[in-house]
């Protein structure tokens, strides 16, 4: 994925996080992609890519704007988490996260705890995020953190009043959920989506339109529904059967990121 | 007039049995060696699920919840544009590119086989239940994936899902 920054020195270009090349402002677009979604599968940013696309400050290891401190992991744990990283960076809403993470200085503590359970985790009381095994991590797995880190930052009064057992956690969780399982579909993608109902694939074909463009709202059916599979979701999954459903706090963060991001959307 | 009675009979049946092979909602559809039964319209967009009558994994819970799987990968990346290839040639690809994807969802053991497909399609589709029944065994045949073993303990199948983009199969970069 390629994108342009200007600045007193000119335009710089950088192609998956990496820095790339000056390039010709007339064009800089210089790989000709355009908005949707390419034949690789991973997603092209749309529109201009001056417009809201700031690139990874870092040049080539865009994971250091992320940490608070760079000597908190090894140098291998750190090319391993860049690796992973550079896999979310040439997704729209990837990129959007990050994006909106780095732009706004949010850095933090990243620490590797192998006696943990999940894959990853983000607390938005300390910002940090433990990791279980760089090697094992996936794409899904630290999206997810970093989206929780973004929910953290654009929802009214945080992540931290929606803790685990307290009243909105769920939506917290599914959010998330549902921000990923339309990422797998609309790129093509193999995964194992939040739930296996026939209603819940259905749903996510029709807030998609049809897997082309990512949703800024819903409609009052569609809200119904995303609820609805919100307690299915609780039902089904024994780690977040603790959680609790706040039924008026929408999905936002989603809608913002998705508002403000470079995928096609509706 | 015999003769002429004769040929309207094959015609007509010709034309029930092609007709027979469209896929409508709520249906049981004789393949050639299978059945496959759909499911009713949902959603806006109006699709079906499609499956062989002789599933059963559906209406089965997983013994471990979504999202225990770190490393979804399949043991050969383009065996899936190779399962379609045995059963699509370019032309028919072409025909249904305007339907953009087709929804696959895979019920695979823990050691990778695929035990069983689902299709979802939208209503209108030019797909017919024949090449379904083709694909699914080409998907049986060709597609193996590839899991951290110690994700899989205490499994006893996966359910995962995957967008075909038809535009992919043609130009060879389904994965």
């Amino acid at each position: 994925l390629w994108y342009c920054e200007g600045d007193s020195d000119g335009i710089t270009c950088y192609n998956q996080g990496y820095l790339t090349s000056n390039c010709d402002p007339s064009n800089p677009n210089p790989t000709g992609s355009d908005s949707g979604y390419d034949s690789s599968g991973s997603q092209m940013g749309g529109g201009s890519p001056y417009g809201g696309n700031t690139p990874p400050a870092q040049g080539n290891n865009p994971i250091l704007a992320l940490m608070n401190n760079p000597n908190s992991l090894t140098t291998d744990q750190k090319t391993k988490l860049q690796t992973v990283l550079t896999e979310i960076l040439k997704d729209c809403i990837g990129l959007a996260t990050y994006n909106n993470l780095t732009s706004n200085g949010h850095k933090f503590d990243f620490s590797i705890k192998s006696d943990t359970q999940p894959q990853a985790s983000y607390s938005p009381t300390n910002q940090s995020i433990t990791i279980k095994d760089p090697s094992t991590l996936s794409t899904f797995n630290l999206q997810e953190e970093f989206f929780h880190a973004y929910q953290n930052f654009n929802i009214p009064g945080g992540n931290s009043q929606y803790g685990p057992g307290k009243t909105g956690s769920a939506n917290i969780e599914f959010e998330a959920k549902v921000l990923r399982d339309m990422n797998i579909l609309m790129n093509y993608q193999t995964g194992q989506l939040a739930l296996t109902s026939d209603g819940y694939t259905n749903f996510l074909k029709d807030i998609t339109n049809n897997y082309s463009s990512l949703p800024t709202s819903f409609t009052s059916s569609q809200s119904t529904q995303y609820f609805g599979f919100m307690g299915e979701f609780l039902q089904q999954t024994a780690a977040y059967s603790m959680d609790i459903i706040k039924s008026d706090l929408n999905p936002t963060a989603m809608f913002k990121l998705i508002t403000n991001s470079t995928c096609p959307t509706h | 007039m015999k003769k002429y009675s004769i040929i309207i009979a094959i015609v007509t049946m010709s034309i029930s049995f092609a007709y027979a092979q469209k896929i409508k909602p709520n249906s049981i559809i004789k393949t050639n060696n299978s059945t496959f039964i759909t499911g009713d319209t949902k959603g806006e967009s109006k699709s079906i699920f499609i499956e062989n009558s002789r599933n059963i994994y559906q209406n089965r819970k997983p013994k471990l919840p979504p999202g225990s799987l770190s490393l979804i990968a399949k043991t050969n990346k383009y065996s899936l544009l190779s399962a379609f290839n045995q059963v699509f040639n370019k032309e028919r690809i072409q025909e249904l590119l305007p339907e953009r994807s087709i929804f696959i969802q895979y019920y695979v053991s823990p050691s990778g086989k695929v035990l069983e497909v689902r299709f979802l399609l939208s209503s209108g589709t030019l797909i017919t239940a024949n090449e379904l029944e083709r694909l699914e065994q080409a998907i049986k045949s060709n597609v193996t994936f590839r899991f951290r073993p110690e994700e899989t303990k205490g499994g006893d199948f996966f359910v995962l899902s995957q967008n075909v983009s038809y535009e992919k199969i043609l130009n060879k970069t389904l994965e």
